[in-house]
């Protein structure tokens, strides 16, 4: 056959390659980004709503209590507010500390164990049902840019119920304290602390989630291993020290039990047991280190045939 | 210039091996890997694509391996042979993510994202979601990523699977236009018409090894053992059988009982007996009506190369 029969229309316009590309945006950001995008766009429609009504209430509550908090000693002057005043007044007896650590890291433990199960979960399962790992790295990134990106989706996640509700507090603090001085004085360290909380859950539920994630093609395999760790660590971890007794290194293998902890310790420095802090980080770090170990392995263009 | 050099390769996957002390080098312009289901041809064009590391031996690609040098992927496409989209993107969308992760602006990749659905016949599904799309339209998405970037070395696995003939002849003048512009091209198939539709070079690869290289013709020429059958109607069949027989690259020659104009031919040398004949015919003053080559297609080269 000829090869050179064919019409116009069919021209490439090619161009050979003109050197490096300098990258306009990271690959990390864009695996992130995309993975986010298509895993929400999966999760239809109802998914949707449930999770965008939790977190619309969720901040309607956080901006409401921030204000009556703040202007407890103001509501007596309004006669049609004045009903709330016992309420503002018992929120304002609360440190900063103990507020953020009340209404943002219990709730948002609750709420990532959910969005792992049904976001979170399929962030790489789903990449390898579609055989998608193998077009992803024939591209210009590494396996790093691609973990990366999918700790930065599992991130984006995490900051809705930590940073994003920490810095309401503090800005709608700033804004409606009567007693600003004090407040500064009180609240300084509150967005580092919210930060290092945003980082050590999305450390922890990104290295649990995302390890089962690499593990299978079904995306509900994902989700219904992610679950049974973390059911089965709360009760080995119970069972363990039963049978060897109360050692924090067996206690630290109870992940919500942990999290609670160190979320308390990064808020209110308050630290029940140096102990038991220090075997919590231990086996958190170790456990995260070999989830991200077998992560690596497991993340590779292999071919799913359909 | 050499764009692919594959250096003894060797592949296992546990103890199966899958390619065997593999050698081959690849220049500009398209090239065949043809080969029975499980030759090896994807494990071939994996190594080659950089998806998979060699058990023994080494690939270079424009010079270079790819071991830590993921840049280079830039420089080469890769269409898989299975299919690998993401269901809830649209088909603009898909392209627009691949060409950012290879570096590209926002807006020059939405104005290469519109021409590349354009050539695919794809504008019109462009907003739509990928799940949505044929197994054609999957097909030429797929083709479309692998070449959107403007790489110098492509890689097609299967590339014809599930298009229809339409498709088919659209997709095969975009991948003949690439390799005259100079693209290196290696597409691998076990359908044989399909990779002459796109060129005449190619590699035959069978149970991980290569068996042969070159031109469809030219291999045909190696194959002494497996005589060319040429069908041929004349104008006095019995005399030329005659002459044919006193030369040495032929065979035999056979008679056809029902027609007596009719012979056919076995020689083991094509070239010397396309040189040979126009002599004999003009000394024994016969005429020619017909001159078929049986077997010179590659499907039967094929044959007598894999049994």
């Amino acid at each position: 056959m000829e090869t050179n029969n064919h019409s116009q229309i069919y021209d490439t316009g090619y161009e050979p390659w003109e050197g490096d590309r300098s990258r306009a945006v990271p690959a990390w950001f864009l695996i992130g980004q995309s993975g986010l995008r298509n895993v929400v766009a999966a999760s239809g429609c109802l998914g949707r709503t449930i999770f965008i009504v939790y977190l619309v209430v969720y901040y309607a509550f956080i901006v409401l209590a921030t204000i009556l908090r703040h202007q407890a000693t103001n509501l007596s002057k309004s006669e049609s507010l004045s009903f709330l005043q016992p309420f503002a007044e018992s929120l304002a007896k609360f440190s900063e500390a103990s507020v953020h650590s009340t209404f943002i890291m219990r709730p948002a433990i609750g709420f990532l164990m959910l969005a792992m199960v049904f976001y979170g979960a399929q962030l790489i399962a789903k990449d390898k049902a579609a055989n998608g790992l193998q077009v992803y790295f024939s591209k210009a990134l590494d396996i790093r840019d691609y973990l990366l990106g999918k700790f930065l989706a599992v991130g984006a996640i995490v900051a809705l119920v930590t940073l994003v509700p920490s810095l309401m507090m503090i800005g709608l603090g700033m804004v409606f304290t009567t007693e600003f001085v004090s407040f500064m004085r009180e609240a300084w360290y509150i967005p580092l602390s919210a930060g290092l909380m945003w980082a050590t859950f999305t450390l922890a539920f990104g290295s649990f989630t995302l390890f089962f994630s690499s593990c299978f093609t079904k995306t509900y395999m994902a989700s219904v291993s992610f679950l049974g760790f973390m059911f089965i660590s709360s009760i080995g971890s119970f069972l363990m020290r039963i049978i060897f007794g109360s050692h924090d290194l067996i206690a630290g293998f109870s992940w919500f039990s942990s999290l609670n902890n160190i979320g308390d310790a990064l808020f209110r420095f308050e630290v029940m047991s140096t102990s038991a802090l220090f075997w919590q980080c231990f086996d958190l770090v170790l456990i995260c280190t070999a989830f991200i170990f077998f992560m690596f392995r497991n993340v590779r263009p292999v071919e799913v045939v359909k | 210039m050499t764009k692919v050099e594959v250096n003894n390769v060797s592949k296992w996957y546990g103890e199966v091996s899958a390619l065997n002390d593999v050698s081959l080098s690849i220049g500009s312009g398209i090239l065949g890997l043809l080969g029975p289901n499980g030759a090896g041809k994807s494990t071939l064009l994996k190594l080659m694509g950089g998806q998979l590391h060699p058990s023994l031996g080494s690939v270079r690609v424009l010079d270079q391996e790819y071991q830590g040098n993921h840049r280079l992927f830039s420089r080469i496409g890769l269409c898989p042979e299975q299919d690998a989209l993401w269901d809830e993107f649209t088909g603009e969308q898909f392209l627009m993510g691949m060409l950012r992760l290879h570096g590209w602006q926002a807006s020059d990749a939405k104005k290469r994202v519109s021409e590349l659905m354009s050539w695919f016949q794809l504008t019109a599904a462009a907003t739509k979601r990928v799940g949505g799309y044929s197994k054609g339209m999957r097909q030429k998405l797929r083709i479309a990523q692998s070449f959107a970037h403007r790489p110098e070395i492509m890689f097609l696995d299967e590339p014809m699977t599930g298009l229809d003939a339409s498709s088919r002849v659209l997709v095969s003048d975009i991948i003949r236009d690439l390799g005259e512009k100079g693209v290196a091209i290696v597409v691998s198939s076990h359908i044989l018409h399909e990779v002459e539709m796109l060129t005449k070079e190619m590699v035959l690869i069978h149970q991980g090894q290569l068996r042969a290289r070159g031109n469809v013709y030219e291999i045909r020429e190696l194959l002494t053992d497996h005589p060319l059958q040429l069908d041929m109607s004349v104008s006095n069949s019995r005399q030329l059988s005659k002459a044919l027989l006193d030369c040495e690259h032929v065979v035999s020659v056979e008679l056809n009982a029902n027609d007596p104009s009719k012979l056919t031919v076995f020689t083991r040398h094509q070239n010397q007996f396309f040189e040979d004949l126009p002599r004999i015919l003009q000394s024994e003053d016969i005429q020619i009506e017909r001159l078929y080559a049986e077997d010179e297609d590659m499907e039967s080269v094929f044959k007598y190369l894999v049994h």
